[in-house]
């Protein structure tokens, strides 16, 4: 029993801890696209492109924890 | 097909002509409505043509129309006002009024100078005259922290007693004091005074003033009520003549406004001294009409042609969007992005037709899809903005969706049942997670598929068959690949998987010779756009069981009996609702744009287009 509470604290800890990474990431990229847009406003759809493009941790994240689900269930 | 719209068919234009019949076919091309005029820049000192020279009547109108702007800019905020008469001189009325007020305003800032140089005497209650310099005694003025103690330090220090102390210990922090003293103490007086952290003001300006300040402040405070009043009476009268006037100043500046513009055309074509050349681009099926009308009004003395548009052209042509007319409103969100360059494909229709899909499945509830609904009904009415307007079509639309997927779920607030009887449905938004997360994958792919799809179509068209199979096929063969092989590892059917590997390895080779080293950086891309799709399923069960949580929470409190019960869990229902609804409607409006713009749009769509403005919109 302890053995899927500890995959389960394994299994958020990925997702969370990818989120923030992706977070941090997001948050420069995001606030020097915001000054571009203010600039050019052509420049919206590019802003948003490289804003979004730190999304793949979370998705690497997002794997890995439910991968970890299913061996818990398994287990 | 009518999913590979485009944008609408450009003709580039040219018109040339006397300067004599210059103000005509300016007056007729501002009626058309239908040229997009291309400015003429000189580039080489060289040429002989120079930009036109504006209308002589241009400069009178361009000061009227800057006269009229700064009276409505230093206008009261008012409404305006239907009036049959028009109210005569309103202008100048208006302007006179304005520096009335300036004048006034002047005076009461003299006025509350002044009363400001003499609070500190008519604090200590002491004549003017008391403060002039005398030859015997000697006078301090200032701030202490403390004046009772002060005066006990005088009173100990200063021989017999004599001098005279006066304060005003209105302020806790500051007390205002006056010692007059004889010349000869002052030395001692400086030094109690430094003692108690004494910081001098100057009463210099008291020479200024006669008699009583108590009576000067009334007779100051007197005049500036009197002042107040006049500008009272006088921003009243401005305000009603500004209701009045506002629609007709609104109209006149409207009206100079489309003066200005025709008579400073001629600064955006090439002119020499007797002739003028004009270029533009117009949509191709409208050229006979602009052709016949211009031909006919200047007597056959132009001179003008139509070409195709060349290859170097396509990136300075003006976009104009064409679309089936239900999917018009859509063009707003486009426009918010990119608009298409020349030659792409026009995404509009296939965003009319899945943005609300995902806006409904994200929602899905139909007791929320008609609030909303309702809500951007009246708000249709109330905005006038044709941005808005679209907006809201939008929104009309994706709540309708929202109504429709809610029956599928059957959710209505969040109750799956009601009374009793439990509403029929295809899916259970709470129950099925896993049979959602499958859906929204599969939605997923078959959108980041199209969108490869139409890239490959744009690729096609723009750099020919073998770069387009380089770069958006590989994608695609990679997926099958990919799917070939866990196929055939889940067991599904059996595939040889050292030929799935090799399909996926010969996918990549194609990608690098397409995109070089980048493209391979952005091989995980692809999982990651598809798996993005399953906030469709996230956003929903957020959506769900919030609402699930407020129901139960409520009908906790109604159980419990009480008028406090009832009450409480009234309120929460409402509040609870309204905050989900409220996260509802921002929440997959967000996510469904999000889905278009990078995921969808990502695949093909490179945008940048400069929008058609014709000559007299």
């Amino acid at each position: 029993m302890a053995e899927a509470g500890l995959i389960a604290i394994g299994a958020g800890l990925a997702i969370g801890l990818s989120a923030i990474g992706a977070g941090i990431a997001e948050k420069d990229i995001g606030a020097a696209a915001v000054g571009a847009i203010a600039e050019k406003p052509e420049f919206f759809g590019k802003g948003l492109l490289f804003t979004v493009i730190p999304e793949t941790l979370v998705i690497f994240g997002l794997v890995i924890a439910l991968q970890l689900l299913g061996l818990a269930h398994a287990g | 097909m009518v999913m590979m719209l485009k944008p609408e068919k450009m003709c580039k234009v040219t018109i040339a002509g006397t300067k004599s019949s210059l103000p005509t076919v300016v007056n007729k091309l501002h009626e058309l409505k239908m040229l997009h005029i291309e400015d003429y820049k000189k580039i080489q000192q060289s040429e002989w043509l120079d930009i036109g020279t504006p209308n002589e009547k241009a400069s009178e109108v361009a000061q009227k129309l800057l006269k009229i702007r700064s009276i409505k800019s230093q206008l009261p905020k008012v409404k305006a006002k239907e009036s049959n008469a028009k109210v005569p001189d309103a202008e100048n009325r208006i302007l006179k009024l304005l520096d009335k007020i300036k004048q006034i305003d002047e005076e009461k800032n003299k006025i509350e100078s002044q009363l400001k140089e003499i609070s500190p005497f008519s604090a200590l209650n002491l004549n003017f005259e008391l403060f002039a310099p005398y030859k015997n005694i000697f006078v301090a003025t200032g701030y202490v922290s403390n004046a009772s103690k002060l005066n006990t330090a005088l009173e100990a220090g200063i021989n017999d007693k004599e001098y005279q102390f006066y304060s005003n210990t209105a302020d806790k922090n500051k007390h205002l004091v006056a010692v007059f003293a004889k010349i000869s103490e002052k030395e001692k007086v400086l030094q109690i005074l430094q003692k108690h952290s004494f910081q001098e003001i100057s009463t210099a300006t008291a020479s200024n003033y006669k008699g009583s300040p108590k009576v000067l402040t009334e007779k100051l405070q007197k005049e500036k009520a009197m002042l107040e009043n006049g500008k009272n009476s006088v921003s009243v009268e401005l305000a009603k003549i500004a209701s009045l006037s506002l629609d007709d100043f609104d109209s006149e500046e409207m009206k100079l406004a489309k003066e200005a513009e025709k008579l400073q055309a001629p600064l955006r074509f090439a002119a020499s001294k007797n002739a003028f050349v004009a270029e533009g681009w117009m949509p191709l099926s409208k050229y006979g009409i602009l052709e016949s009308k211009l031909t006919g009004i200047s007597k056959n003395k132009i001179f003008i042609e139509k070409a195709e548009v060349s290859h170097e052209d396509e990136e300075k042509v003006p976009i104009s969007l064409k679309n089936p007319r239900p999917s018009r409103s859509f063009e707003f969100l486009i426009e918010l992005f990119a608009l298409p360059k020349y030659q792409e494909i026009d995404p509009t229709f296939l965003m009319f037709l899945a943005f609300p899909l995902f806006f409904g499945f994200m929602l899905g509830d139909i007791g929320y899809g008609l609030v909303a609904f309702g809500f951007f009904a009246y708000l249709r009415h109330k905005l006038k903005d044709n941005d808005a307007k679209r907006l809201i079509n939008v929104l009309m639309l994706s709540s309708l969706s929202s109504i429709a997927f809610g029956v599928l779920f059957g959710e209505f607030f969040g109750f799956e049942e009601l009374f009793g009887y439990v509403l029929p449905h295809l899916i259970s938004r709470a129950h099925e997670t896993n049979t959602l997360l499958t859906i929204s994958v599969l939605v997923g792919l078959v959108h980041v598929n199209i969108g490869l799809l139409l890239g490959f179509y744009n690729e096609l068209h723009h750099k020919g068959f073998k770069a387009a199979m380089l770069e958006k096929a590989s994608w695609m063969i990679l997926e099958i690949g990919a799917i070939l092989w866990a196929a055939n590892k889940f067991g599904y059917f059996a595939f040889n998987h050292y030929a799935a590997y090799a399909i996926m390895l010969a996918a990549v080779a194609m990608l690098y010779l397409g995109e070089g080293i980048k493209g391979i950086f952005e091989l995980p891309s692809i999982a990651t756009n598809i798996l993005s799709y399953a906030r469709l399923m996230a956003v929903g069960l957020a959506s769900v069981s919030l609402a699930a949580v407020v129901n139960e929470f409520a009908f906790n409190s109604f159980h419990s009996g009480s008028i406090l019960g009832i009450l409480g869990g009234t309120l929460l229902l409402i509040v609870g609702h309204t905050v989900n609804l409220l996260l509802g409607m921002l929440s997959p409006f967000l996510h469904s744009i999000r889905l278009h713009y990078v995921e969808f749009f990502g695949k093909f769509f490179a945008g940048g287009g400069r929008k058609y403005q014709p000559f007299g919109e």
